[in-house]
């Protein structure tokens, strides 16, 4: 009896199964190409818009494109004044764009949904970053080659600007599939406790000794001055980025470099083990606290702030924002108990620091713009936010309502903490690739002195970074698009596991031969076969 | 001669007289089936129709391309999970922590439930029991940072006191070994509460009557439990066991995640840890898709073997 | 009404039992409690004091901060509005299409009792995944609404059998009276079964309110911003607030929120309704509501 249910049963699920797999599969086919501005997922949050989806709108001389972005906001564009600020972006953009806008904290399923489902695709997405659903998507032709349409600097003045080097890391069988969204290169750098320098009597350091010293000192040297031995030099957590940086100050690569023609990875060249040397002799002399491997990340700047250590390393902004702690916080100075506690920022050790990628996630154009006509309309769109007058409307908002001119013609930002005013405009960010500027020229804003020595370092790294000479080849390498998530874990870790002292030089070069076989080998042989190729 | 006449007409008759008991039975209890469709509709539609998207595993699938046309693999993606040296560590790890979890975190709920029963206090009975379910509701990520506060090696209260006691420190984040032990810790402190809600819903249902009488033939609090409670809620308990061995690969990936570093690897990495880096991060939807059929095979061999065997010792399984 | 009632006889070692198990389940108790306490503590506190103290009860510094920020941000009265209606209606579909189905399977007579109870295990185990429902909710029209997603999740397979299970344990002898009586099958399930089922009937309504209250991730994706779930709303909060501090939002033209006591007040927001509904539902728990079931 209960074999012929279970036969019964199996022979059902076949059946049911088969029926599923062909009604799904059917539908999500069905690329019937509908009137853009007529499907669901086009409409926006804002009631006002929703009337305009026919083409025949009150804007019929105004392109219609669909967007879908990310979403930080919640009910974005809603606010007081948001209809103004919406009215001027597209009566200066000359478009109309009907926002599908997407939280950020599930936003990969939601794109891969959207992929997925090819009816009701916007012409433009934001993405976060490369993966394999975007990839093999590209692949599959779901996005326009832009190739052919951004050099054009005519009708493109600020996206035929963008970086031929950062496109690379977009490009994919040779097409360029996104416009990135622009990020500063020289972001990276290092952040310390001035008073604690101070007090001690320590200057600015400029040599990797000279942070060694000063890492040492922070730890012995009792810089607030309570006689216990709590004190340590650079704040570290389970995130390990800080080693990156701290690594090309010490000589070595930012992830590849070349060697004898040939791009190897960093762990495979003499400065890597100098480094890895250098930060284990760094944690056994206490330098930093035992624990920091299993430390989270979220505790990560809170270690600065409350005078566990003296030395940050990671964004330049990171650093600045302890110090804005500190001011808001009226923490005072262990040099000068007048003072405040201060941070002093330097953007480069011994010349060097890392590049970042040079831009923080992208903008394809799909195929749901199924003309060269609306292709150019998203295009024309992406670029004009780019225009002076955009990059204000959407970092600041509208002049006399959300900021306001000073007597030196300066930009006064009036809603600062008022996070309900900044949803008027607020939003508007997401569609701005800031290329080839990353804030507007025209008119500047009053900043914090802490702001104004955070970019004045930005700047000053931008000869200074290490680049990544892999980084427009990894996008391309089969194997490191299904396993590059495993493969840099392997490494990471063994660094980790060493610097702690778990395992030894042997261990080290075990966990090597691993990632080797783990597909290692595979990557570096696909990297090289399209850098000779472009050599 | 009258009997052989019946008997030889049986036969023929026979399939007839079966259908007729069916249509019969339906007839009688034609209100049972007409209960019984909208579940039934339910199943088949949102289940059974999309379930048809597993053949994604033996896929090469991408969103774009869709279901249908997407190339077929084959057994490709299932070679490259078994395939992967990391695969029987992580293999290991799952089974530990399943296995601890079976015999810690399993009967939790109901000792405390047990124990919850006997408090003759209401008021206290109540209080207690709406402190005890808040942890279900609290996220992982705040679990995970009290952990930290609790159990780390520089300022964890735990670590103070073992200190005081031996005068070391136990190192409970960072070495492999404790890895399980914490896993297990976080998941009764969270859910035993929630989980005896089931328990207590069984245990409500005991004839008091039977206390009564048991208690007037000298029978005490223990004898009581023993021969009254336990087999009241032996279905419950059978029917729940059985049900977990089918979750027995799955560990949830969010609290692992949130344990996992760089230095504890080697015991926290377990399936659902593995398949996110592999399938999700990269989006590789073949890839998580055929690991997760692997894992929905080895449950239903879990639930139907673990059934069986509960119904050769007489119990009523989930049946 | 408790069993205790008449006490016979109560030993020494019987009142050290007690006091062991109170102190036992106060312990516990006060485990679980303990670190709400702070989480609650921390949504009130200065994000310095968050900063630098490890763990408190009570801030030595009151700021009301984060809940203002929620306030203004998000829009926490429509997520939790939208939250009751999910979970009312939610709930209501459950119960429905889950005791109407437990029913008859309950029946150790009923026909393709075993086929069908196959079918619904192997559900709790296979799935096709996100994708494939996704396109489903599409062609049927669901996504975006409350009932969609309602009956997307029609009946847990896990909560079906805990009625199923519990329907089983009805005395037959009610049956049979019924029977006898003239009732047809949905009668003897209404007018006798339901209300014999309160206890199940009250644990399984709360299961599946606390899964739809704590639901994020398929609302998420089905929903609209205009009916988000307080969930959503928070966890959005929660992630501007991150975001903020590590510049993923460009150009912080924002100010800077109170990060941690966000966190922790949104944790609070989200989780004190559906806490608060427990001690209602307790009182089915109780000792002895099915006496006098067989007797009477």
């Amino acid at each position: 009896m209960k074999q012929r249910g279970l036969k019964k049963t199996i022979v059902l699920l076949l059946v049911t199964a088969m029926l599923g797999a062909a009604l799904v599969g059917c539908k999500s086919n069905d690329t019937t190409k509908e009137t853009q501005g007529t499907d669901p997922q086009g409409k926006s949050a804002d009631k006002k818009e929703s009337s305009g989806s026919k083409d025949s709108a009150e804007g019929e001389k105004k392109a219609e494109i669909t967007m879908m972005t990310f979403d930080f906001d919640g009910s974005p564009l809603s606010g007081k004044h948001a209809a103004e600020v919406l009215k001027k972006m597209e009566d200066y953009t000359n478009t109309k764009v009907n926002f599908d806008w997407v939280p950020s904290d599930n936003y990969e399923e939601k794109l891969t949904l959207a992929l997925a489902d090819p009816d009701s695709m916007p012409m433009i997405m934001a993405v976060g970053s490369m993966n394999g659903a975007i990839v093999s998507s590209a692949e599959a032709g779901a996005f326009w080659d832009l190739n052919e349409f951004i050099k054009d600097s005519a009708a493109y003045p600020n996206l035929s600007q963008a970086n031929e080097n950062v496109n690379k890391a977009l490009t994919i069988d040779g097409q360029l599939i996104g416009i990135y969204r622009a990020r500063p290169i020289g972001r990276n750098g290092i952040g310390y406790r001035k008073d604690w320098a101070d007090k001690l009597g320590l200057s600015e350091p400029k040599t990797i000794d000279d942070i060694y010293n000063m890492m040492y000192q922070f730890t012995y040297g009792d810089p607030d001055g309570n006689g216990k031995d709590d004190t340590y030099g650079v704040a570290l957590c389970k995130y390990t980025g800080p080693f990156d940086i701290m690594q090309t100050w010490l000589g070595c690569g930012n992830g590849w470099v070349e060697k004898d023609g040939q791009l190897v990875p960093v762990h495979q060249t003499e400065e890597y083990m100098e480094a890895l040397h250098w930060f284990k002799k760094m944690y056994d002399d206490g330098l930093v606290y035992k624990d920091w491997a299993v430390r989270d990340t979220a505790t990560w700047a809170d270690s600065v702030k409350n005078g566990e250590c003296g030395m940050y390393v990671d964004v330049l902004d990171g650093s600045r924002r302890i110090w804005d702690y500190f001011e808001t916080n009226q923490i005072p100075s262990v040099a000068d108990s007048n003072e405040l506690a201060s941070m002093n920022l330097i953007g480069s050790i011994n010349g060097k620091t890392l590049a970042t990628s040079g831009f923080n996630g992208f903008f394809v154009i799909t195929k749901a713009a199924d003309t060269k006509e609306k292709v150019a309309d998203c295009l024309h769109f992406l670029d004009a936010m780019n225009d002076d007058e955009m990059l204000i409307l959407s970092s600041y908002g509208l002049e006399g309502i959300h900021w306001e001119k000073d007597t030196d013609g300066n930009l006064v930002d009036l809603d600062l903490n008022d996070a309900v005013s900044v949803k008027d405009y607020g939003p508007l960010n997401q569609t701005v690739a800031y290329i080839p500027n990353l804030a507007p020229t025209s008119i500047k804003p009053v900043t914090t002195p802490r702001q104004d020595l955070e970019e004045e370092v930005k700047q000053a790294n931008i000869d200074k970074a290490v680049f990544n000479p892999a980084a427009g080849y990894l996008v391309n390498s089969s194997t490191y698009a299904l396993n590059g998530a495993t493969l840099d874990e392997e490494l990471q870790a063994a660094r980790t596991q060493y610097i702690c002292g778990e395992i030894d030089e042997n261990g080290l070069k075990k966990a090597w031969k691993n990632w080797e076989e783990l597909g290692g080998a595979d990557v570096i042989k696909e990297v090289n076969e399209q850098y000779q190729a472009e050599k | 001669m009258g009997k052989e006449h019946s008997i030889t007409r049986i036969d023929p008759v026979k399939s007839n007289k079966k259908k007729d008991t069916l249509f019969v039975y339906m007839r009688q209890h034609k209100w049972l089936y007409i209960m019984l469709l909208p579940g039934l509709l339910y199943f088949i539609i949102f289940h059974y129709v999309p379930m048809g998207g597993i053949i994604i595993a033996f896929k090469q699938y991408s969103p774009f391309t869709g279901i249908l046309k997407s190339p077929w693999v084959g057994l490709t993606h299932f070679k490259t999970f078994f395939a992967g040296k990391d695969f029987f560590l992580v293999l290991k790890n799952t089974l530990g922590i399943s296995l601890l979890n079976l015999i810690f975190y399993f009967p939790a709920p109901i000792i405390l439930a047990l124990l919850l029963n006997e408090i003759r206090s209401q008021k206290y009975k109540r209080i207690t029991q709406t402190f005890i379910y808040i942890p279900h509701f609290v996220s992982w990520v705040i679990v995970a940072s009290l952990t930290y506060q609790l159990f780390n090696s520089s300022d964890g209260i735990v670590n103070m006191i073992i200190k005081s006691i031996s005068g070391n420190t136990i190192d409970f984040l960072a070495k492999p070994k404790y890895f399980k032990g914490l896993i297990v810790g976080q998941s009764i402190w969270k859910e035993t509460g929630y989980g005896t809600i089931i328990f207590l819903a069984a245990l409500s249902g005991v004839d008091i009557q039977l206390y009564d009488a048991a208690r007037v033939d000298g029978a005490g609090r223990w004898k009581l439990m023993w021969h009254i409670t336990l087999p009241a809620i032996r279905g419950t308990i059978i029917m729940m066991l059985i049900l977990r061995t089918g979750t027995l690969l799955n560990t949830g990936y969010e609290q692992i995640f949130l344990m996992q570093n760089d230095l504890n690897r080697s015991a926290a990495e377990v399936f659902d840890t593995y398949i996110y880096k592999k399938g999700i991060i990269n989006a590789q939807y073949s890839f998580s898709t055929a690991a997760g059929l692997f894992k929905s095979i080895v449950g239903m061999i879990m639930v139907l073997g673990s059934n069986w065997l509960a119904k050769r010792f007489g119990e009523s399984g989930i049946y | 009404m408790t069993y205790h009632s008449n006490k016979i006889k109560t030993g020494v070692g019987d009142r050290i039992a007690q006091v062991i198990i109170y102190l036992v389940v106060g312990i516990f108790a006060l485990i679980t409690l303990l670190p709400f306490l702070y989480v609650v503590a921390g949504s009130f506190a200065t994000e310095k004091e968050l900063t630098e103290k490890a763990f408190f009860i009570i801030p030595s510094q009151y700021s009301l901060n984060a809940y203002k920020y929620i306030m203004e941000t998000g829009e926490v009265f429509r997520g939790l509005k939208n939250s009751l209606i999910m979970t009312t209606l939610g709930t209501t579909v459950n119960m429905f299409f889950t005791t109407t189905f437990a029913y008859p399977l309950s029946k150790k007579h009923f026909k393709g009792r075993n086929l069908i109870l196959n079918l619904v295990i192997v559900t709790m185990l296979f799935s096709g995944g996100m994708i494939p429902m996704y396109i489903l909710m599409g062609t049927l029209k669901l996504k975006d609404s409350f009932l969609g997603l309602a009956l997307m999740g029609a009946i847990s397979p896990f909560n079906m059998i805990i009625v199923k299970n519990f329907f089983q344990e009805i005395p037959k002898e009610l049956d049979e009276a019924a029977q006898i009586d003239g009732c047809n099958d949905l009668k003897i399930f209404l007018k006798i079964v339901l209300p014999l089922s309160k206890p199940v009937i009250s644990s399984v309504s709360l299961f599946y309110a606390v899964g739809h209250w704590n639901n994020y991730f398929n609302a998420m994706i089905y929903l609209k911003p205009d009916k988000e779930t307080v969930q959503i709303v928070l966890r959005r909060i929660i992630v501007l607030a991150q975001g903020i501090q590590t510049d993923l939002i460009d150009f912080d033209s924002l100010g800077a929120p109170p990060d941690k006591a966000v966190k922790m007040a949104a944790t609070v927001v989200a989780t004190v309704p559906i806490i608060l509904v427990y001690p209602f539902v307790q009182k089915y728990f109780t000792q002895g509501v099915m006496v006098g079931a067989v007797k009477g």
